[in-house]
């Protein structure tokens, strides 16, 4: 077993190396690499096209504040709650508490205004 | 450009010569099955269903209207109707439509018969004699205008608003381009998108029909005091990325391209003009593809995110992923990959170019992969109760 490490060691220097510079480019161009899609110049919201890590940055301005799945939302500005949630240009549904640049936009903070049966119940209770 | 394809004594155009044995009612499925599936043809369908008998009012008139337009289907070169004798739903009443098209079918009765061996045998004897008429049906060159395409997406992801249902409106606006017809449906998927299809309207009319039927299916969500999303999108929607039902919504209509609405139908009903016309289905992904079907689609094309191994009765229908990941892992599922817009950086246009080329090669003969599955299915959508 020794000399298996000692065989090991001394034929890899040149290794790590050339092992180091790869992840310092694979580090680069993952920074470059395009990670969302804005679909509406309108939209507060961007689609996550591959998974992204908690405290990533996307853009200059946009840092992940949960991770965001690829296919899953995430706020590209600041909203406020009662504020419309915008993609593809239009509203699809409405941020039911302040939803901070960086936050997975989902179902626990977005509720859709149409088909809400749900609410018209409330109101007839009162 | 042109395609090829097989002229039926009407005028209508087929793209497969399919020879469909048609139950009336779920008491002959059995002895359907045992007709379509004792004689082992590729182009042989069985269509089976839970229908046909104590129904009354628009639900018996949809039913049937549906049970007509499949039989009626240009890709269908011949159908034999298997009737039980009781049934609300009779073979007859399919029959008087099918015999003006000139297009042959026989209806057979359980009970006139004599029991399910006698049936059997008798109904295996006419598909042999279907088999040799349809044997002689020769493809020929036929103008694009003869193609009706369904457009159905299933089992969505966050994915099918951005890569394939826009590709799939691309196909959609190069077909009707030459004269084509595309029919757009899903009603409550629409919900949270009118406004945006409204607004194609040919006219008032239409766009007025259209607002009715959306607004219909919102009331059903008043009505029963729920939040539509309990029910759409599904937890394998939401599991996608999809948020709201205005969000599927918005991403839905991109397969309906970009040219003006010009007709609204009913479940299951023929469209009278070309173009993009819009039909009255539910979200259900089998009763909207069976809808269209009756309607006279000869090709679907369905968008999918999640997966799905659906396939139309009569219908080749092309499946679309919206992710690569989708596309690799049920590979036997699925015959295009939008997914690579985002990983090949491919124009949605260019990606929408390659889907209307495999419209044209399936239309030519090419085999699908849920045909290659025989991934016939089958579902009503019933509007009333059962007596």
């Amino acid at each position: 077993m020794q000399n298996f490490y000692n065989s090991d060691a001394k034929g890899c220097h040149g290794g790590i190396i050339l092992f180091i510079i790869k992840i310092i480019l694979r580090v680069i161009a993952m920074s470059e690499e395009k990670k969302i899609i804005v679909i509406d110049e309108k939209d507060n919201v961007a689609t996550a096209i591959k998974k992204i890590n908690t405290n990533t940055k996307i853009t200059k301005h946009i840092v992940t504040n949960s991770k965001i799945d690829p296919g899953f939302k995430i706020a590209i500005k600041n909203i406020e709650q009662g504020e419309n949630i915008i993609k593809y240009g239009e509203i699809i549904g409405k941020a039911n508490q302040k939803i901070e640049r960086g936050d997975l936009i989902h179902t626990h903070n977005v509720e859709g205004l149409r088909g809400r049966g749900d609410k018209l119940k409330e109101c007839d209770k009162e | 450009m042109k395609t090829t394809g097989y002229l039926r004594e009407n005028g209508d155009v087929g793209f497969r010569n399919y020879i469909l044995v048609l139950s009336t009612v779920v008491c002959a499925n059995r002895t359907a099955t045992l007709i379509g599936d004792g004689i082992n043809k590729d182009n042989i369908i069985t269509l089976t269903h839970q229908h046909g008998c104590t129904q009354g009012g628009k639900d018996k008139d949809q039913t049937l209207r549906t049970l007509q337009g499949i039989a009626l289907n240009p890709n269908v070169a011949a159908v034999l109707i298997v009737g039980l004798g009781c049934e609300t739903i009779t073979g007859q009443m399919i029959a008087e439509k099918v015999e003006k098209t000139e297009k042959p079918f026989e209806v057979i009765e359980i009970q006139k018969i004599g029991g399910t061996e006698k049936t059997v045998q008798k109904g295996k004897e006419i598909i042999r004699k279907f088999s040799s008429i349809t044997a002689n049906i020769k493809r020929k060159e036929v103008d694009l205008n003869t193609i009706t395409v369904g457009v159905e997406c299933g089992g969505s992801d966050s994915f099918s608003g951005i890569t394939a249902n826009p590709a799939v409106g691309v196909a959609s606006d190069i077909l009707i381009n030459y004269g084509g017809t595309v029919i757009l449906s899903e009603i409550p998927e629409l919900i949270g998108a009118e406004h945006v299809l409204g607004r194609r309207a040919v006219n008032n009319q239409v766009k007025n029909k259209l607002y009715k039927l959306i607004g219909d299916f919102e009331q059903e969500a008043f009505k029963s005091g729920i939040d539509i999303r309990e029910a759409n999108p599904t937890p394998g929607n939401m599991a996608g990325g999809i948020t709201t039902l205005e969000e599927k919504s918005l991403g839905c209509i991109y397969k309906g391209g970009t040219t003006e609405l010009r007709e609204v139908l009913d479940y299951a009903e023929k469209p009278s003009r070309k173009g993009l016309v819009v039909m009255n289905t539910p979200g259900n992904d089998i009763e909207s593809l069976s809808g269209m079907a009756a309607g006279g689609a000869q090709i679907m094309l369905f968008t999918t995110g999640r997966g799905t191994p659906a396939g139309s009765i009569v219908s080749p229908t092309i499946k679309i992923a919206t992710n690569s990941r989708i596309f690799n892992r049920m590979n036997d599922n699925i015959d295009l990959n939008a997914g690579e817009i985002i990983d090949q950086g491919i124009s949605k246009e260019e990606f929408g170019q390659k889907i209307f080329n495999e419209i044209l090669q399936v239309c030519h003969g090419k085999i699908t992969k849920a045909e290659k599955l025989k991934q016939f299915d089958f579902a009503i959508n019933r509007i009333g109760p059962t007596y």
